[in-house]
């Protein structure tokens, strides 16, 4: 790519309000600066970092009501949709632990959310386990904390959504049918995972029976299909999850929003950054909790917790710590976007 | 090293500010004053950062456009917070330096 070519990159990258306004001086300036022998790279280099801080802080946008409009819808969608994608990886490193003691697996008797009754197959049948580690402690509380957050985070977005869609049914008749569908496709794609997961029950096996001594077979039912749709309902709620969120950014940057749907944006935005502080303090916990349990298990003498998705793990702190950051720095966008559009009026 | 470090500390408001009240100048003349005055040397997407800035709190004001390159000049608000500014630092730096003749640096 030529630097005339690279330079025109980095300038298209600006909103077009400031593209409107300083493009074409910036051009002449990057020429004059490659004519007296500046480097190309570090022109560019300069206009990528000088592209982002514009549009973090809109320094010099007109104070015009569709403009700023547009900035805090943008801002709510960065505050809360980069958690809606990151906390499930969060969660699914979090998540898939086991209890064990000297070799053996532990269970929980009874329900209960913290493990008081911890038993564990012996000679004689279910025999006391031993206790948990002062480790293994912190990190049930923690995990306990990563489900409790998750629920709050899903009732959320929930109302984040349900907002969105009362803002769109708003907007008027003029609203495309296309952006309107956009709007229910997180509904969508519930129906259909809850379909596939139906069906794989129906089609599946009725029971499984155990006779002469053999193991457990299936009795009844298509179990290959059973487990083709179970399959498919999987790889549905994954690509809907991210369908999904892609949808409701469309539909936020294509649906003008009055300053009371904005208003209600920008507090979503704010439990939205609450959460995701809290879900990344609870996965802190955790990894705390497993390097410390490592050296107080000794040979079977307490109960620890086993996790199967360890290499999960830096990638779900480097995606706890960029969930954090997005969704503090687009929320504090969004409160002050949405006290400019009240200011603006309309 | 310290001393490179030291300079790029300096506040590039006041270095555009301190350049216009030379004259008006456009981006690139603006680019190669406050390089020779100070040493540092902007891009042009840190110098647009800081006009849209300035000319957002009223402090620099854009001139006509002539050949391509539009000039900017600073306003009165402009030159009034230059100079309480540089008072300031004025007042900061003979400070120091009569402590660092007491230091006997």
């Amino acid at each position: 790519m030529t630097p005339d070519r690279l330079v025109d990159a980095a300038l298209r990258c600006y909103p077009a309000w400031w593209r409107d306004r300083y493009a074409g001086e910036v051009r002449t300036v990057s020429d004059d600066l490659r004519a007296a022998g500046r480097s190309s790279v570090r022109i560019v280099l300069d206009l990528v970092v000088g592209m982002l801080r514009v549009r973090r802080d809109a320094v010099g946008m007109p104070h015009t009501y569709p403009l700023w409009n547009a900035r805090t819808r943008t801002s709510v969608a960065v505050a809360t949709l980069p958690f809606v994608l990151l906390a499930p990886v969060v969660i699914a490193g979090a998540g898939s632990t086991g209890l064990r003691a000297g070799g053996t697996n532990v269970v929980y008797t009874g329900f209960s959310l913290f493990p008081h009754g911890l038993m564990r197959f012996g000679k004689g049948g279910l025999l006391p386990a031993p206790p948990l580690t002062p480790a293994a402690t912190v990190i049930s509380w923690a995990e306990l904390a990563v489900l409790a957050v998750s629920l709050l985070a899903l009732v959320t977005v929930f109302y984040g959504w349900a907002s969105l869609l009362g803002a769109v049914r708003h907007a008027g008749p003029g609203r495309s049918w296309r952006v309107r569908l956009l709007a229910w496709t997180p509904l969508l794609v519930s129906v259909v995972v809850i379909g596939l997961g139906v069906a794989s029950t129906v089609v599946g096996p009725h029971e499984w029976a155990s006779s002469h001594g053999r193991p457990m077979a299936p009795v009844g039912g298509n179990l290959a299909l059973a487990h083709l749709l179970g399959q498919l309902a999987q790889a549905v709620l994954i690509g809907g999850w991210l369908l999904s969120a892609a949808a409701i950014a469309a539909v936020a940057r294509r649906t003008q929003m009055t300053s009371f749907a904005l208003r209600t944006g920008a507090r979503v935005s704010s439990v939205t950054a609450a959460l995701a502080f809290l879900l990344a303090a609870s996965f802190a916990a955790l990894v705390v909790g497993v390097v410390l349990q490592a050296d107080q298990a000794g040979h079977g003498t307490f109960t620890v917790f086993a996790f199967g998705h360890l290499s999960l793990w830096p990638v779900s702190a480097v995606a706890a710590l960029l969930a954090c950051y997005l969704s503090a720095a687009g929320a504090a966008r969004a409160r002050r976007g949405s006290r400019v559009v009240a200011g603006l009026g309309r | 090293m310290a001393s490179k470090r030291l300079a790029r500390t300096q506040d590039p408001t006041i270095l555009v500010l301190t350049s216009l009240t030379g004259g008006p100048k456009h981006g690139y003349a603006l680019i190669k004053d406050i390089e020779a005055m100070s040493g540092t040397s902007f891009g042009p997407g840190t110098l647009y950062g800081v006009l849209a800035r300035l000319e957002e709190e009223g402090l620099v004001e854009p001139l006509p456009e002539e050949d391509r390159r539009r000039p900017y000049r600073i306003t009165g608000l402009g030159a009034r917070v230059l100079r309480e500014r540089l008072e300031v630092t004025v007042k900061v730096a003979n400070l120091g330096l009569e402590r660092l003749g007491g230091l006997g640096a």
